[in-house]
């Protein structure tokens, strides 16, 4: 018997997981007329796999989204194939096995290359490709443990009237949270057309989940490195953004779609809508907050919506953040809010702490009190998302 | 105590002849110049009407909030605005003793598409507003000097010119070419900043020539009547609100290793806040540590200990960044108005600050209403 079974043990909920889509999450479950453009897994020579989509207009080797447990000196960016990497990167009952290593209960499961579903243009296509990942997602959970694992659904961005009808099929099928792909209405900022979605999200109780703070500006061309680009035509941005600048754009503070959803009235009228900031710093939402509140005080008469309260209201209200190794957002928890905050590992992607997340947590909380500790560590995110905590090593 | 204020963010409306003055006469067509709108109110034209601002929002200090808007007038405007001695009348009204002075129109001239008129237009805003300075109390304002981006010469010999002017900063580029990120080659730029010991400003964010169309505040002159989007309202809200530009660029300046092979350049934030650098700093090292092998040269620090080197950051508005001082760094804050734009604190300054600093020691208001911007840009 191992001696932690008779410890008592605190309750985790990560709250930033990403499946590592499993190869024929897309080919398996498209009509036959999409087979050939939906995304699947090519090899390249000598190069490992890589996810090519549009029909191999561009591709996205498969890289930092699965080197879980792989130290500095071993990472790569490219060259891996599905034979390289953990099985618990694509596999639900080994990702409950990972995750009973690193000590972690229960998971919000995010997607890794599904996100690149956004950057394909044609609607017809897109929506399938949404609606297979939403499928698959959901299966994929539930071979695993339905309890245990917590997905989070793609909703489409290219018209309000498919949005709404594809977050009905979701919610029917029990996903709590959405990912944020761009307005519903696939403009710069919100229109009062969307309303009726946000009514859905609210009534539904659907969790809008921003993905980094959620992507910013209508165009949904894809970017990609030149390296990248596939041999047939498609309609791609070539960018080669240096890895510096990459970084500092990982770390950096996006609260563009989150000053949307108040100056915009969003979570005004919708006051019981939940927004979760997903892998986007937690530490500056208090910041945020003060200076949006000076911004709307002089603003407030000729640009942004008539509001019942102060922006840092509605952030108090209707926000929670993940926070992974910030030490000093921990200790300014009483500001940023004890309960808005949420632990996350980012398993399996080149910044998570597994297997090392029991020794962060301790690191991290260790003069936090144990009442404080819980909310952050997990009852946060399962209240959230509204799903019972199960705690698996009791 | 009655603490003495340096405030590292007050703003220069042109005077209306700025550049009309100062630039050659086949210019006289081109250069930035204030033209009359149908309604009555007055913008800035550039290139010829290429691009037209309005700048009702730059010059608020002291205004009812039910009256901003984007319409302005000269002759409606407070002198102190874009005079250099009624600003020093409003400095002392306000308690101000010495003020960093960034541009505001000027700031636009980054969409002038001709490269020879933009380099020509910028020479001439350098010495007009040393001469504005100069005009009011060269030891009591520190003007903001523009470095041209059309190419690393051009750069490296204005930023002597200006060096030599007696210029103590310079608003902060990514890239001497104006589009693009730091690299190597830019090096020299650097070499002579951190030799001339200009501070390297970042207002906002390092400047680009490229056009930016979230932040842009310029409308094509047919369509100046019609109000901003709320998206690009929305941006610039982000921005103030410690988004975007700031994190990102400090994260670059960081990460290219110019901080690591200019050890004594220096760099002032202004109206970046300040309570998102320590968790910022601690992702930046995060993300860093685990994929600096991926790149081609590793730093010999972490960046937050380059932030903690040559880094000084200033707040505007904020009660956080006073709560939360000892986990920035006392010695890391400086403090700015933002006059004459929108949500200024005119003339209450005094006021306002007997509320930010009521329960902080005498030494360490002193440090960052004054000390730490005197040391940093020089001032007696």
């Amino acid at each position: 018997m191992n001696a932690a079974v008779d410890r008592d043990v605190t309750f985790v909920m990560d709250a930033a997981q990403f499946i590592v889509e499993p190869p024929d999450l897309w080919s398996s479950r498209v009509s036959a007329k999409h087979r050939e453009l939906a995304p699947k897994v090519v090899s390249l020579p000598g190069k490992g796999d890589a996810w090519a989509f549009e029909g191999g207009a561009w591709l996205r080797p498969l890289g930092l989204e699965a080197v879980a447990g792989q130290g500095p000196l071993e990472i790569q960016d490219q060259g891996l194939g599905y034979a390289d990497i953990r099985r618990g990167a694509y596999e639900p009952k080994e990702r409950l096995r990972d995750m009973a290593v690193d000590e972690v209960d229960m998971a919000s499961i995010f997607p890794s290359f599904g996100m690149s579903v956004r950057n394909i243009q044609d609607p017809d296509l897109h929506l399938a490709c949404v609606q297979a990942y939403n499928d698959g997602l959901w299966e994929w959970c539930q071979s695993g443990d339905a309890r245990r694992l917590v997905p989070q659904a793609l909703i489409p961005a290219t018209g309000v009237t498919v949005a709404i009808a594809e977050l009905d099929r979701v919610a029917k099928k029990g996903y709590k949270g959405m990912v944020f792909l761009g307005y519903p209405g696939q403009g710069m900022d919100p229109q009062a057309e969307e309303d009726p979605f946000w009514a859905r999200c609210e009534e539904a109780g659907m969790v809008v989940n921003l993905v980094r703070g959620g992507p910013v500006g209508p165009d949904r061309t894809p970017m990609v490195p030149r390296r990248w680009v596939g041999e047939s035509a498609g309609n791609v941005r070539i960018v080669d953004t240096p890895l510096e600048v990459m970084w500092a754009q990982a770390a950096s503070i996006n609260n563009v779609i989150l000053s949307g959803f108040i100056l915009t009235g969003i979570l005004d009228r919708f006051p019981r809508m939940q927004l979760a900031l997903i892998d986007a710093g937690a530490g500056w939402l208090p910041n945020c907050g003060e200076l949006l509140d000076w911004n709307f005080r002089y603003s407030r008469y000729i640009k942004f919506a008539k509001l019942k309260h102060m922006p840092s209201d509605y952030i108090r209200r209707q926000v929670k953040a993940t926070v992974k190794g910030e030490r000093s957002t921990i200790e300014n928890r009483h500001d940023v809010g004890v309960g808005a905050l949420m632990w996350a590992s980012h398993f399996p992607n080149s910044t998570t702490s597994w297997p090392t997340s029991p020794l962060v947590i301790e690191g991290q909380f260790h003069d936090v009190p144990e009442d404080e500790r819980r909310f952050m560590l997990g009852e946060n995110c399962a209240g959230l998302y509204r799903v019972m905590p199960v705690t698996s090593r009791r | 105590m009655i603490p003495r204020v340096f405030d590292t963010d007050q703003h220069v409306t042109p005077p209306p002849d700025m550049w009309t003055s100062r630039m050659a006469r086949k210019y006289a067509d081109v250069a930035p110049q204030v033209i009359e709108l149908e309604d009555g109110g007055e913008a800035w034209s550039f290139e010829g009407g290429t691009y037209v601002h309005l700048f009702g929002m730059e010059n608020l200090g002291g205004k009812d909030p039910a009256e901003y808007g984007y319409r302005a007038r000269y002759d409606e405007l407070m002198p102190a605005f874009y005079q250099p001695k009624p600003r020093l009348d409003a400095m002392d009204i306000d308690g101000i003793e010495a003020a960093l002075l960034f541009p505001s129109v000027a700031g636009h001239m980054t969409v002038i598409q001709d490269d020879d008129l933009y380099v020509e237009c910028v020479q001439a805003y350098n010495d007009g507003i040393c001469d504005w300075a100069s005009d009011g109390d060269p030891k009591r304002m520190y003007p903001t000097a523009l470095i041209p981006m059309v190419g690393l010469e051009t750069a490296m010999a204005e930023l002597a010119r200006v060096a030599k002017k007696g210029f103590r900063h310079f608003q902060a580029l990514l890239s001497p070419k104006g589009v693009g990120y730091p690299t190597q080659e830019h090096d020299p730029f650097w070499a002579l900043a951190q030799e001339t010991g200009l501070v390297v400003s970042l207002h906002g964010g390092g400047a680009s020539r490229a056009k930016h169309p979230t932040i842009t505040t310029h409308e094509k002159k047919a369509e100046i009547a019609r109000p901003r989007p709320i998206a690009s309202e929305i941006a610039i809200a982000s921005v103030r609100a410690g988004g975007l530009g700031s994190p990102l660029s400090l994260g670059i300046f960081i990460l290219s290793g110019i901080m690591e092979r200019f050890p004594r350049l220096k760099f002032g934030m202004n109206e970046t806040s300040a309570d998102w650098i320590p968790s910022f700093l601690e992702r930046l090292d995060a993300v860093y540590t685990q994929h600096r092998w991926l790149g081609e040269q590793q730093l010999r620090m972490l960046p937050s200990e380059y932030f903690h080197r040559q880094v000084k950051t200033s707040i505007d508005r904020e009660m956080l960044g006073v709560k939360h001082r000892h986990q920035i760094g006392v010695d890391k804050i400086m403090f700015g108005t933002d006059f004459p734009h929108s949500g200024n604190f005119y003339p209450h300054t005094r006021r306002y600050i007997d509320l930010l600093f009521h329960s902080v020691p005498d030494d360490e208001v002193h440090k960052i209403l004054w000390q730490n911007a005197a040391d940093l840009y020089g001032a007696n």
